[in-house]
Order: C-alpha cells, then sequence, then structure tokens
C-alpha cells in the first residue's frame, strides 16, 4: 500500500526542481503559446494572388473576358508584362511570376486554346494552381448556362480555419511533451547523479517514487493543456462541441499513455543526454512528424504509414479532434480509446522487464 | 604566424574530441540520413488519398465517367458507399473526408447542355486539407468538362458560346510534380542551421561547465583566437554534413544540382556567420548545456516554422511575412531551392546575397561583441 505522505514528499521535492529551472518552464509554457499564434495565422495553405503573367496576342473581347475572369478572382494577380518575347522560365528564376498565361492570335475564330505555365518548384503550390485555373474555366462556361455547377459545403469549419486544426493538435504535442520527455529526464538524472541508489535504498518503495515522480508532470502537463484550450478558444473562436466529461476521460488515458512511454524511455538511457536524444527520436519528433499534427496520414507512403500506428497521438489526435470539432461520442471513438489501452499495457510490460533487469 | 598556431592547435584538438566522441560522428553522417529519409518522405503538403465517397442518385453514363475520372491517379481514394447513406454522418465517423452528391438527372442535364449541379461536402477539421481538397473537386471536375464539352455541346440546342475554352497547362522546371525537389533542398538547409547552430551553442557552456573555459583563459591565448579556434572546427564539419546530405539526397531521391556547386558553396558560408554567430550568442547567455539546448531548440523551432518549409511564405498574412523577412533561414532555403531546382545563379539571387551578408556581419558581430564581454 502506497504512502501518501512519502508521495508527497517526493512530489514536492519534483516541484522544486521544476520552479527552480524558470527558464526550461517558461520555454513549457511559451512555445506553445508561440506555435499557436503561429500555425493560427500563418500555416495556411491556400495560395492567392498568385502573379500571373499575361502573354495576349489575340487581343479581342474574349481574350479579355477570359484574362478578366482569371484576375477578378482572389486566386490571380496581374503582373505587368514587360517588353519582349515571354520567356516564363527566366520569369520564374527571377521570381516575379508563378504562372504565366498565353492566349494565342487565333484565340476566338474556331481555336480557344490557352496555354498556362506554372512554375512547378513548389508541386503542391503548382498543382493547387492548376485547380484554380480549371476551375476558373469551368465556372466562366457554367455561367454561361452550359458547365457544372459546384456548391461546396464545408463541414465542421466552413472558414477553413487552421487554427481549428492546430488547437487540438497541440494539446497533444504539448501533453506527451511534458508527460513523456520530462518525466523521462527526471527519471535519468536521479540515475545519472547517483541519487536514485540513494532513494531506493531508503524505504520509499519503487511504486511510491513513480507515483510521487509523475504526479507533478501530470498536473504540469494538464495545466498547460487546459491552458492552450483556453487561448484557442478565446483568441481562434475554436469550438468545443462534444462532450468535456468524454474529453477529460480519453486525455486522462492518453496521459496514461505518455507517461508509459516516457517510462520506457528512461529504462533505455543511461545519462540525461542520452535520455534527452533517446525521448526527443521515440516521443517528440515521431508526434511531430508522424502522427497526422501537420502532416495527413494519408498522404504518407504505405511503410511511413504504417509506423503510424505505433504512435498513440495519432489516435488521441483523432479522439480530440473528434470531441472538439465534431461532436463525436464514446460510440466514434472507443476504437482509437481500446488502441491506447493496449498500448500503454504493452509499454508497461516492457518497461517493468527492463527496469527489473536493471536493477538486479 | 603565432595566432596561426594556436589556432591550429585549437582546430586539432576539436577535431580529436569530435572522432573520439562516437556521437559526433552519428550527428555527421546518420542524422542527415535519418531526417532525409523521414522528413523528405512524411513532410509532404499534397493531399493524397484522400477518403472520397460518392452518392450517386443518378447512375447516368455521365455519372459513371465522372467517378472514373475521381479514380484516376493518387489524389483520392473511393470509398464504396451505400446511397441511402447521410453524408454528414459519414464525415462523422471519419468513414469519408469528402462526398460528392450526385443528384438524378445530372446526366441527362449535362448532356442537353443545361447546367447541372454536383453537392460537394468536405470534412473541414484540416482547413488546408479542406481548401485543397475542394480545389482538386473543382479541377477534376473541370477536367471531365473540358473532356467531355466536344462531344456534348454540338448536341446541345444553344449556339456555340464562346466561353468554352480548353486550358493546355505546362509545369516547368518539375514537370512530374515530385514533391521531393521542394522538400529536400529545405531538410538541407534546415540540417545545416540545426548542426552548426547546436554545435556552437554547447561549446563554450561545456568548457564553462568542465572548468576548461578559466584553464583556458589564464594561458597566453587571445580571446579572438579561441574564438576562432572554436568556430572553424564547427563551419568545415557543417560543410562535410551539407556534403553528406547531397551525396544522400542524390542517392535516395536521384536529386541533382541544377545550379552551380560553388554558387551554393558559397552562399552556404555566408549563411553559417549567422547562425554559428546565434549559437556563440546563446551560449554566453546559458548557464548549463540542458539550457543550451532548450534555448536553441526553442530558436530552431520559431525559425524553421517561419521559414516557408511547411508552407510557401506568400501565404502567410502580412505582419507574419514581414518576420520572416527578417528570418535567415528563410533566404537560406529560397537560395538553396532555387539553385537546386532551377539552377539560378548569383545575379538572379542577388537580393539573397545582401540580406544574408548583412544578417551575417549584424549577428556576428553582436556575438562576438557579446563573446569578449562573457568571457
Amino acid at each position: 500500500m502506497p504512502n501518501l505522505n512519502r508521495i508527497k514528499a517526493i512530489s514536492e521535492k519534483e516541484v522544486f526542481h521544476i520552479l527552480r529551472d524558470s527558464r526550461t518552464l517558461a520555454i513549457i509554457f511559451i512555445l506553445p503559446l508561440l506555435q499557436l499564434i503561429i500555425f493560427g495565422y500563418a500555416m495556411n495553405m491556400e495560395i492567392r494572388q498568385v502573379p500571373l503573367v499575361v502573354d495576349d496576342h489575340a487581343l479581342n473581347s474574349s481574350s479579355r473576358a477570359l484574362v478578366d475572369a482569371f484576375i477578378q478572382t482572389d486566386y490571380f494577380r496581374l503582373v505587368p508584362k514587360g517588353p519582349g518575347v515571354l520567356d516564363p522560365g527566366e520569369l520564374f528564376k527571377q521570381r516575379v511570376a508563378q504562372a504565366t498565361l498565353s492566349i494565342p492570335k487565333g484565340f476566338n475564330q474556331d481555336d480557344f486554346t490557352a496555354q498556362l505555365k506554372i512554375d512547378a518548384s513548389d508541386p503542391n503550390s503548382a498543382q493547387m494552381i492548376q485547380s484554380y485555373a480549371t476551375g476558373i474555366v469551368n465556372t466562366w462556361s457554367a455561367k454561361a448556362g452550359v458547365g457544372i455547377a459546384l456548391s461546396p459545403l464545408i463541414l465542421y469549419n466552413p472558414d477553413m480555419k487552421s487554427s481549428f486544426f492546430f488547437v487540438p493538435g497541440l494539446i497533444a504535442l504539448i501533453l506527451v511533451m511534458i508527460c513523456a520527455l520530462l518525466t523521462s529526464i527526471s527519471i535519468s538524472r536521479e540515475k545519472e547523479m547517483g541519487t536514485m541508489e540513494q532513494i531506493l535504498v531508503s524505504p520509499v518503495t519503487a511504486t511510491e517514487i513513480l507515483l510521487g515522480k509523475v504526479l507533478p508532470y501530470i498536473f504540469l502537463g494538464l495545466m498547460d493543456a487546459l491552458l492552450i484550450l483556453a487561448v484557442g478558444m478565446l483568441l481562434f473562436q475554436v469550438p468545443f462541441r462534444g462532450e468535456f466529461a468524454v474529453f477529460l476521460g480519453f486525455t486522462f488515458l492518453y496521459v496514461l499513455t505518455s507517461l508509459c512511454l516516457g517510462l520506457l524511455v528512461s529504462t533505455m538511457a543511461k545519462t540525461q543526454q542520452g535520455a534527452m536524444m533517446t525521448a526527443l527520436g521515440m516521443t517528440l519528433l515521431p508526434t511531430l512528424l508522424l502522427s497526422g499534427y501537420m502532416f495527413p496520414i494519408p498522404s504518407m507512403p504505405p511503410i511511413l504509414r504504417r509506423i503510424t500506428y505505433i504512435i498513440p497521438a495519432r489516435y488521441y489526435l483523432q479522439i480530440i479532434r473528434g470531441i472538439m470539432l465534431k461532436g463525436n461520442s464514446v460510440q466514434h471513438l472507443y476504437q482509437a480509446g481500446l488502441s491506447l489501452v493496449t498500448m500503454s499495457v504493452v509499454m508497461l510490460v516492457i518497461a517493468a522487464r527492463r527496469f527489473k533487469l536493471r536493477l538486479s | 604566424m603565432r595566432s596561426l598556431k594556436v589556432i591550429g592547435s585549437f582546430i586539432k584538438k576539436e577535431f580529436k574530441q569530435i572522432i573520439r566522441s562516437r556521437e559526433m560522428l552519428i550527428v555527421l553522417f546518420a542524422l542527415p540520413a535519418i531526417q532525409l529519409l523521414v522528413m523528405g518522405f512524411a513532410v509532404t503538403n499534397e493531399v493524397k488519398n484522400l477518403n472520397l465517397s460518392f452518392l450517386d442518385y443518378d447512375r447516368s453514363a455521365h455519372s459513371l465517367a465522372l467517378i472514373q475520372n475521381f479514380g484516376t491517379g493518387d489524389r483520392f481514394r473511393i470509398v464504396p458507399v451505400d446511397t441511402a447513406a447521410n453524408p454528414q454522418e459519414l464525415i462523422s465517423a471519419w468513414k469519408a473526408s469528402v462526398v460528392i452528391v450526385i443528384p438524378p438527372g445530372f446526366g441527362e442535364d449535362y448532356q442537353q447542355g443545361r447546367q447541372s449541379h454536383l453537392q460537394v461536402i468536405v470534412d473541414g477539421i484540416d482547413g488546408n486539407t479542406a481548401s485543397v481538397a475542394n480545389g482538386l473537386v473543382a479541377g477534376v471536375v473541370g477536367e471531365f468538362h473540358q473532356k467531355n464539352m466536344q462531344t456534348v455541346m454540338p448536341r446541345s440546342p444553344m449556339p456555340r458560346l464562346n466561353t468554352q475554352v480548353e486550358l493546355l497547362s505546362s509545369m516547368s522546371f518539375n514537370p512530374d510534380l515530385k514533391g521531393s525537389l521542394n522538400t529536400v533542398p529545405g531538410i538541407i538547409a534546415i540540417l545545416v542551421t540545426v548542426t552548426s547552430m547546436m554545435l556552437s551553442a554547447i561549446s563554450l557552456v561545456k568548457e564553462k561547465e568542465l572548468g576548461t573555459l578559466e584553464q583556458l583563459l589564464v594561458t597566453p591565448v587571445k580571446k579572438w583566437e579561441l574564438m576562432a579556434g572554436k568556430l572553424i572546427p564547427y563551419l568545415i564539419i557543417t560543410l562535410v554534413q551539407l556534403q553528406v546530405a547531397i551525396m544522400l539526397a542524390r542517392i535516395i531521391f536521384r536529386l541533382d544540382i541544377a545550379g552551380s556547386y560553388l554558387v551554393l558553396l558559397l552562399f552556404s558560408v555566408i549563411y553559417l556567420f549567422t547562425t554559428l554567430g546565434l549559437g556563440i550568442l546563446i551560449s554566453t547567455k546559458v548557464e548549463s548545456q540542458q539550457q543550451a539546448m532548450f534555448f536553441s531548440w526553442f530558436t530552431m523551432v520559431i525559425i524553421i516554422l517561419l521559414s516557408g518549409f511547411f508552407v510557401p511564405v506568400q501565404n502567410m498574412p502580412r505582419a507574419i511575412r514581414w518576420i520572416s523577412f527578417l528570418n535567415p533561414l528563410s533566404h537560406y532555403m529560397t537560395v538553396l531551392r532555387e539553385i537546386v531546382i532551377k539552377g539560378s545563379g548569383i545575379t538572379q539571387l542577388l537580393n539573397e546575397l545582401r540580406i544574408l551578408g548583412g544578417s551575417g556581419l549584424v549577428i556576428f558581430g553582436i556575438s562576438v561583441i557579446s563573446f569578449r564581454k562573457r568571457v
């Protein structure tokens, strides 16, 4: 039976550790907020005002109407063409234009072909520019009564704001950063300094040490997560459509999984520096790159896609985005929750085995 | 002469230390490989394999042809569903990201040259994916229309309008639209930044922590000799790593530099003054190695996010574009991309040359002053 007083004593000691290193503490709180602001305002995939150079050889009403159709949208911005022959390659190299539209002399008689050249050094932007252009031409036809009219409906986030996506994501990232990264570093610090052995020979049991060490970080992580949630909701009007109780339940589960991960990492490293590197490699980077936090999982090659299945944040991201944005309830999310439970159990078993091995 | 000798012995000592610790060799060779592999494949703004469902109430030849148009390429992955399904429920349950509803009579209207309608429902939780998906759907429908208008329109009762424009588009510099062409130079730029900054940020603190800095200071070594002796090895290491990364990029991604290698090297050396300076600056301000790591990590996260690596800078709001303008990594990344992809020379990159040169002078200058004060 763990003794509450001892746990409290160890927790207090850990709190002092955290508070004394005020710069690290400041980073823990400021970095996510800065990221939130950058992501909320700056991470915009949508391209607007693509600089376009038009080379119009026809100069008749049809060609002008076509150019107008391009310019009237917010997507393209007309850049005046310099004298001489149009050389798209040179224009792209000097970065004055990202696309060129050239209309041949015979436009409007029987040939309605226009040439669009796009700077494809950023293939994603290039493809979007192409989609815009095809869309514009199609809409132009649709207005005249032919063609296909599209009526898009964007669910959950009609303005397509990136902050809706990143606020829940940041919560997942912060929880893993604090619960796995900081915990593993703090455990290996004791090991490196030799104080772990001193604590072990005292009447405190291993469970009490772990609980005592872990509790302050759980508290810190949850505080940070709630701060992000509050700022996200106040500053960016991110909705919270689901039930708060469901959110808390799943978040608690995720915190447990992160702690198991942190424990596993700490059994692998001997020094603080080693723990930091291992923890970065096993917690932060996979969560950043492979969880769907920033980059959509379906776009990854099959091997990486398979790796994402063993990253806890992948499941939690689905859960938290589902609850906050889609208003999902437990019946939509129990599968993701079960994956988290399975992962925690597996990691805990491995960590416990390795821990025993090291002590003996 | 004496200074050269002193610096030379410093360089020798640093290299010995580096070769002795295996970690450094890992940083030099394994890190670029892992970063290129993982980031090169994972970091993509492309939207691929989007789960798309059709609720086809029309079931005409045209609706089937339209669905087939979406099936080609790796943009969409068609998830078959029952037409009785509710589109919103499909998205809410994570089964589909896009649902297209084809109303009855769609094919008929289209065949007759009347305006036909499609309803597109997109999962908006990821705003970026949603807007890309929206554009992609419009693109595919537009293509479908371009393909079919010759066969459909003549039968329409309307006179042929001069609105049926055919758009031929072509992609310059990257006709196959390879994503790696854009991300790999970006990864290399980040790699150069991370290595040079981390190395120089830890350098002085380490000597401070071990107490060897005081020993050095009582020797007749001058401060600038100490600084040069520390920085020159880091400069060389980073350039070697740049070389390794370029080689790996050639092997893994078959990426060749279109432009001049010498220009690339020149820009890299100029840029390294800024990052090494930043590292020294951090090193003079912190107390421990751990803090140095945290601080350089913090700085790097911010400059990488605003560098245009993930999202083109021109997509950002004006205020943030100004901040990005002050971000040296953003300019260095542009330089690498332009040289590697387009083969641009110095004439096209004069602006970047001025900015990077200026920032190198300013930041390195400040770091020298801070170093002299601190040591």
